[in-house]
């Protein structure tokens, strides 16, 4: 359900790594609203990682509006972007997403220490955190016997899921995924995206995904060139 | 920070082998220091209990420590004697209230002989002016009687009415025997926890007796003289190893001392105890310093180990970090974590080390009580030790600082993507 | 550090009195070393903003200040150990005890009218050859007088308060249960001894730590004895309620 609503505002934003002349990000203007399903693709160096940085409130831009769920992010200080991000904010990642020394509830019941908001949303009628992480990991079909276990027993499809367990559990509002499907054989690609849409749509989250694969746009509301979003990129892409 | 604490045990759980080797390292060199800490501490509560109530001791002129050490804790040899005259004068000082003359050279077994009067008995203080109590039997009446201290007997399993021959000479080398002079025990003192507990009491009578037919340390070949022809010699003693002197009024003390030393007859001197025993400390003080000073260097390098092995494991957590931060840790709950481990790592590994001195104590201290007189009691730790468990613990806690802040700046620099 | 004087003050004084009542010299550097950690941390948090890398390095520092100490707090002000010559004797304080004892010096100790070197002084030594038998006599006689010093009996059971060196008779487990008191460094080595009306026998009530404590004042009520060794001579004791290091 995509309401009108917009839940992320970027204008007229500016990034410089420290120690580099130019910047690596200029984008004028985005806009995503609540539900919304979005796909940034672009090839590599066109600052996807640096944008979603920028959007989990991890770096702070030189110029330019950041409006997330009404906040304006570079204004905050940082102990308030972290803790934004803990409440707001739930991420997969490509690999090594899960602890090694924590046991696969362990690791998905992690952003419940660090947000208050998020584990009173995953305790309702004074449940345990646990047993909301066990209702996610069921939905998301990891087997019960596998609860207890090591994560580096599991396989790559295995840990993704219990990754994206861990980014939705505490219902947070905005979902980033930073090329969840790039690790996993092509049969399981599908599969995963369909279960973690399913899943964001039921807790009303945003997702952003971004990924280099174009095959998998198909899945999304919309679908966003960073190559052409991206200032900065375009104009080294001419200057080469 | 609860669920920081149960990250940073389970963090450091996943590492045990590494970290166990390090923490074990901590705990020895804790054992270390506090071990060097109370055995200095014990040792001079022993040589300190030793000697009570007594004023003066006398003895030829030697330095100091040297006549303390041999008339009290009956280490090292004396070089020469004090004349026996220079007993009966000072006895009979108007000063003086009680006179107790002793004489050493001969051993039983390794434990060394004490020739002395009665007076031995009746006015020889340790402690806090404790008196010499007998277990059994009593003071020795007869020439050929013997009273043993607390340990000798116990560890010769010696009984009241024992017979025992004693040895030419101290030390434990098979010396020539007084054979055909046995003594028999009388009486078995009480435990004192000093140097009592080893001796072996004869009459100062007896060591002349012993020695009538003995020329220069063997006996005289040819010559003979049984125990029933002995007293038919002359055998006061012409000359003695020290007199313990108890004054009339202790301020006289000083009054009493430059008596001694300008006595015209004989080369003497006189100490008092307690500024002996401060001497003896300050000569001590050097080696006891210089030891405290290895066992903390000792630490150090415990420490210095645990912080080579946490920073080393820090770049290959970089990815650990980033996860960490995605569910929202900040950057400081990352230094608060990192330096958990080290600091929870260094108090688990000083406790250890004061669970192994306990063990050390049980185990050790009979042995220690037995071969050198020291007693080691079993106790909690005191003040000075808890100073150096803490000492050990902040300098491990500002160690562990050090990866913390590491961890704290890669996390910033890294973001949620790290340069793997 | 100047903008808290006050801290600093009572810092100062923690340090200074602090080290009388523990009992080993290393307890003593670790807590030095602990309230200059305190010392740093507030002043640095008075100060606003202080991120966190500065207070890393702030605390660091302050670390590695220790291995100097006498960089932020005089090292004598913790009392450490001081020289005295032989026959020094203790200057008068110029602070008047507020106590219930009465500042006494040790001349108050020896009758007035008390002066044994009169007939040594009576002698006329330039008259005398060398070696001569007289004098030597004349000395041991005015030894004998010292020796047989008298007492102020009126000083007995007199609240007095008096600094002077400390002789210890009975030490057991680092703790000082009896000690004599004389008025000048070295008495019991070097120099002649004190006459006796210059001696005190002191009993502590509670047994003092013998680390460092050879300078002292006492506290207490003074007893003159009776002597019992036929010599004549008598002697003063005191039951010290107080005995605390003597500050130059």
């Amino acid at each position: 359900m995509i309401s009108a609503q917009a839940i992320i505002e970027l204008r007229n934003l500016h990034y410089t790594w420290p120690g580099q002349n130019s910047p690596c990000l200029v984008i004028e203007t985005l806009t995503i609203h609540t539900g919304e399903r979005i796909f940034l693709h672009g090839p590599s160096g066109s600052g996807k990682s640096t944008l979603l940085g920028m959007l989990g409130a991890v770096h702070t831009p030189q110029a330019g509006e950041l409006r997330v769920l009404g906040e304006s992010l570079p204004t905050l200080p940082a102990t308030q972007r972290d803790r934004f991000r803990a409440d707001h904010i739930g991420f997969i990642f490509q690999l090594f997403n899960l602890v090694p020394y924590l046991s696969v509830i362990d690791n998905v019941i992690l952003p419940t220490h660090f947000s208050d908001r998020r584990r009173k949303l995953a305790t309702p009628e004074r449940a345990t955190v646990e047993a909301e992480a066990t209702r996610l990991l069921t939905r998301l079909h990891i087997d019960q016997h596998l609860w207890q276990r090591p994560v580096t027993t599991l396989s790559v499809g295995q840990q993704q899921r219990v990754a994206a367990a861990r980014a939705l559990i505490g219902q947070p509002e905005i979902l980033i995924a930073d090329e969840p499907t790039s690790a996993l054989d092509a049969a399981l690609q599908e599969d995963f995206l369909t279960l973690l849409m399913h899943e964001c749509a039921t807790a009303g989250s945003t997702l952003i995904c971004v990924s280099h694969d174009q095959r998998l746009a198909a899945n999304f509301d919309r679908s966003i060139d960073l190559a052409t979003l991206n200032h900065a990129a375009t104009r080294a892409s001419h200057s080469v | 920070m609860k669920h920081l604490i149960q990250l940073a045990s389970r963090s450091a759980w996943n590492r045990r082998l590494t970290l166990g080797l390090t923490l074990a390292a901590i705990a020895f060199s804790t054992l270390l220091l506090l071990g060097v800490e109370r055995l200095r501490q014990d040792a001079r509560e022993n040589f300190a209990l030793s000697v009570s109530g007594t004023d003066l001791i006398i003895g030829a002129r030697t330095s100091s420590v040297q006549l303390l050490l041999h008339a009290i804790f009956h280490i090292g040899a004396t070089t020469t004697n004090m004349r026996w005259s220079s007993y009966q004068e000072l006895s009979t000082h108007p000063l003086v209230a009680w006179t107790i003359p002793i004489t050493l050279g001969d051993s039983f077994h390794g434990y060394p002989v004490l020739g002395t009067t009665s007076a031995y008995f009746e006015h020889f203080q340790y402690g806090h002016k404790q008196a010499l109590q007998f277990n059994t039997g009593a003071p020795f009446k007869q020439l050929f009687e013997v009273v043993l201290g607390a340990q000798a007997a116990a560890q010769l399993q010696l009984r009241v009415g024992a017979q025992i021959t004693l040895q030419h000479g101290s030390g434990d080398l098979a010396h020539a025997e007084h054979a055909d002079k046995p003594f028999t025990v009388t009486g078995i003192l009480a435990p004192t926890g000093t140097p009592v507990d080893r001796t072996i009491h004869i009459p100062i009578e007896a060591i002349e007796a012993i020695h009538l037919d003995w020329q220069g340390g063997a006996p005289i070949p040819g010559v003979s003289i049984s125990p029933e022809h002995v007293r038919k010699f002359d055998l006061t003693p012409k000359t003695i190893t020290a007199i313990l002197v108890g004054l009339k009024q202790r301020a006289a003390v000083f009054r009493m001392q430059r008596w001694v030393n300008t006595y015209p007859a004989d080369a003497l001197i006189g100490i008092m105890p307690a500024l002996a025993l401060d001497e003896l400390w300050q000569v001590v003080s050097v080696v006891e310093r210089l030891l405290l000073a290895v066992s903390t260097m000792v630490v150090i390098v415990g420490l210095i180990g645990l912080l080579a092995v946490i920073l080393a494991s820090l770049n290959e957590r970089r990815r650990e970090l980033a996860i960490l931060r995605s569910v929202g840790a900040s950057p400081r709950d990352l230094f608060i974590l990192l330096t958990l481990e080290g600091l929870g790592i260094t108090v688990v590994g000083a406790l250890s080390g004061v669970a192994l001195l306990t063990l050390l104590t049980i185990s050790l201290s009979p042995w220690l009580q037995s071969h050198y007189g020291l007693v080691i009691t079993l106790r909690w730790l005191n003040m000075n030790e808890i100073a150096l468990v803490i000492g050990i613990i902040s300098i491990g806690l500002l160690a562990s600082i050090i990866p913390g802040y590491r961890a704290y700046r890669m996390s910033l620099a890294d973001g949620l993507t790290p340069r793997l | 550090m100047i903008r808290f004087p006050l801290l600093y003050r009572l810092l100062q004084y923690l340090l200074q009195h602090l080290p009388q009542y523990l009992p080993q010299h290393l307890l003593q550097r670790l807590l030095r070393r602990l309230l200059r950690h305190l010392l740093h941390h507030l002043i640095h948090h008075l100060i606003h903003h202080t991120k966190l890398t500065r207070l890393m390095l702030l605390i660091l520092c302050g670390g590695l200040i220790h291995v100097h100490p006498g960089v932020l707090i005089n090292e004598s002000i913790a009392g450490g150990r001081v020289e005295y010559r032989v026959g020094e004797r203790l200057a008068p304080t110029k602070k008047p005890s507020t106590s219930a004892f009465k500042d006494t010096a040790w001349d108050d100790l020896m009758p007035k009218d008390w002066n044994p070197g009169k007939a040594f002084n009576a002698l006329n030594l330039s008259a005398l050859d060398d070696a001569d038998p007289r004098a030597a006599k004349a000395l041991s006689q005015l030894q004998t007088a010292l020796d047989n010093a008298p007492v102020v009996s009126a000083l007995n059971g007199a609240r007095i308060r008096i600094p002077g060196f400390l002789v210890p008779l009975e030490n057991q487990r680092g703790e000082i249960t009896e000690f004599l008191l004389v008025p000048y460094f070295g008495a019991c080595v070097h120099t002649p001894p004190p006459p006796a009306n210059q001696i005190i026998h002191v009993f502590p009530n509670k047994p003092i730590k013998n680390d460092m404590m050879e300078a002292v004042w006492v506290s207490g009520i003074l007893e003159t004895t009776r002597s019992n060794t036929g010599l004549g001579a008598a002697g003063y004791r005191l039951k010290a309620e107080l005995v605390a290091p003597y500050q130059r």
